[in-house]
């Protein structure tokens, strides 16, 4: 029974029912007065704190240097600067258990609740409809040395992001031979890498003036 | 502390506690409940899991965590995106496994793409079905949001969608984004939505909605 006891604090993390603090809870916000962050303008809104599942965002190689900065800290630091990557696979109670400890912490202003990332759907991977074939030529030669099309070689690019893609077709052999790009498994290796980042736009690659302030 | 362990303590089967034995003490830990946590399988090659936005605010916990596809089929801009013809090509895309189907209000399609569900007879529960809310130059504020959601929702004549983005940051304001998701995150606590986020938001402009105010 000793033993047992022993073991049991031992083993045991400290959870929410000796203290607020578990390996799951933010930590206590470190100025817990502080009535808004310097993230934005303090609005008369209830807090969130809740960051989106997912941003849809146009990402090929051609998108800005600001896009790759996004979908990075989407998919790492995103996920980092609150809590380590996790998914949460628990009961019903167990997780609500869990949550009456991050809840009142951001009612604090404290720091996030725990997130598996912003997901990246990629959109435009092969350009818009009136220019898919005029890939560039650094696209197409990586492509061919992987024995398959550019088309499916933007979408493994995206894939290996870890971003999901959507694209869209109309004729059956297009809409086979993009879904059968989920089966490559091909790596693209550094220098495969480093001859798409320096391919230069393909003329008539249309970007989509979706972001910004507008 | 000793309080903690003392609870866990009493918690136990008999059995356990009698035996005091390593394996079962553990076991016995276990089925306490003790969290369940699976590192992210981002790298899954059968879908991405993405974070639910229900129990992060009330604590409730949908039955269904089904991953998002890495692939879908995008109905935007072009001839094909409408009427018969995107019906066709969209039975096509799920006739050959696929399972995600991306749409928006700003691409009027929504009851083409109904018909092609119903008439591809797939089970509700197998597909994911993304629209997004129209943001751009509307300056929908929080009620407004929601009723557009309902819209969607009678055109797509479906009960819940899969993921439910806002289209666009451009043309909002902070407070107006704010707003609107906020209206979002209503929506999926109503059951209206299993996921819910963005769509072209820069880095600045995310940040924004994850501040507390």
């Amino acid at each position: 029974m000793l033993v047992t006891l022993t073991l049991i604090r031992t083993l045991t993390p400290v959870t929410m029912h000796s203290s607020r603090r578990c390996s799951l809870c933010p930590r206590p916000p470190r100025t817990p007065t502080s009535p808004c962050t310097t993230q934005g303008p303090c609005l008369s809104q209830a807090a969130t704190g809740v960051l989106p599942a997912v941003n849809q965002l146009e990402f090929h190689p051609w998108v800005g240097a600001s896009t790759h900065e996004t979908v990075q800290w989407c998919t790492r630091n995103g996920a980092r600067e609150t809590e380590p990557a996790i998914t949460l696979e628990a009961t019903g109670p167990t997780l609500a258990r869990m949550h009456r400890c991050h809840v009142p912490a951001c009612a604090q202003r404290g720091p996030l609740l725990p997130t598996a990332g912003i997901a990246i759907i990629a959109y435009g991977s092969l350009g818009s409809s009136s220019n898919k074939a005029s890939v560039g030529s650094g696209v197409a030669q990586v492509a061919a040395r992987h024995g398959v099309s550019s088309a499916a070689l933007l979408l493994r690019w995206a894939l290996a992001r870890g971003a999901a893609v959507i694209p869209g077709a109309t004729s059956a052999a297009h809409i086979r031979e993009n879904l059968a790009a989920r089966r490559l498994r091909f790596e693209l290796s550094p220098e495969d890498e480093a001859i798409i980042a320096g391919d230069a736009k393909p003329p008539g690659w249309k970007l989509w003036p979706n972001m910004g302030k507008g | 502390m000793a309080g903690a362990a003392a609870r866990r303590d009493s918690l136990m089967s008999p059995r356990v506690a009698v035996l005091g034995c390593l394996s079962l003490s553990l076991l016995g830990l276990l089925a306490l409940g003790t969290p369940r946590i699976a590192h992210a399988r981002r790298g899954d090659a059968d879908g991405i899991h993405l974070t639910v936005a229900g129990p992060l605010i009330d604590g409730t916990v949908p039955k269904d965590s089904r991953p998002m596809p890495r692939m879908g089929f995008g109905t935007c801009c072009r001839a094909s995106a409408s009427g018969e013809p995107l019906v066709a090509s969209i039975l096509t895309f799920l006739a050959q496994g696929g399972r995600l189907i991306d749409t928006a209000q700003m691409y009027e399609n929504h009851r083409d793409v109904a018909t092609a569900i119903a008439r591809s007879a797939i089970p509700r529960s197998e597909l994911w079905i993304t629209s997004k809310v129209r943001t751009i130059d509307t300056s929908l504020n929080h009620a407004a949001t929601v009723a557009e959601v309902d819209k969607i929702l009678a055109e797509l004549k479906l009960e819940q969608l899969d993921l439910l983005l806002l289209h666009h940051a451009k043309g909002n304001g902070a407070k107006e984004r704010a707003a609107q998701w906020q209206a979002l995150l209503e929506v999926a606590k109503a059951g209206k939505a299993r996921h819910v986020g963005v769509s072209n938001y820069d880095l600045a402009q995310l940040k924004g909605l994850q501040a507390c105010w």
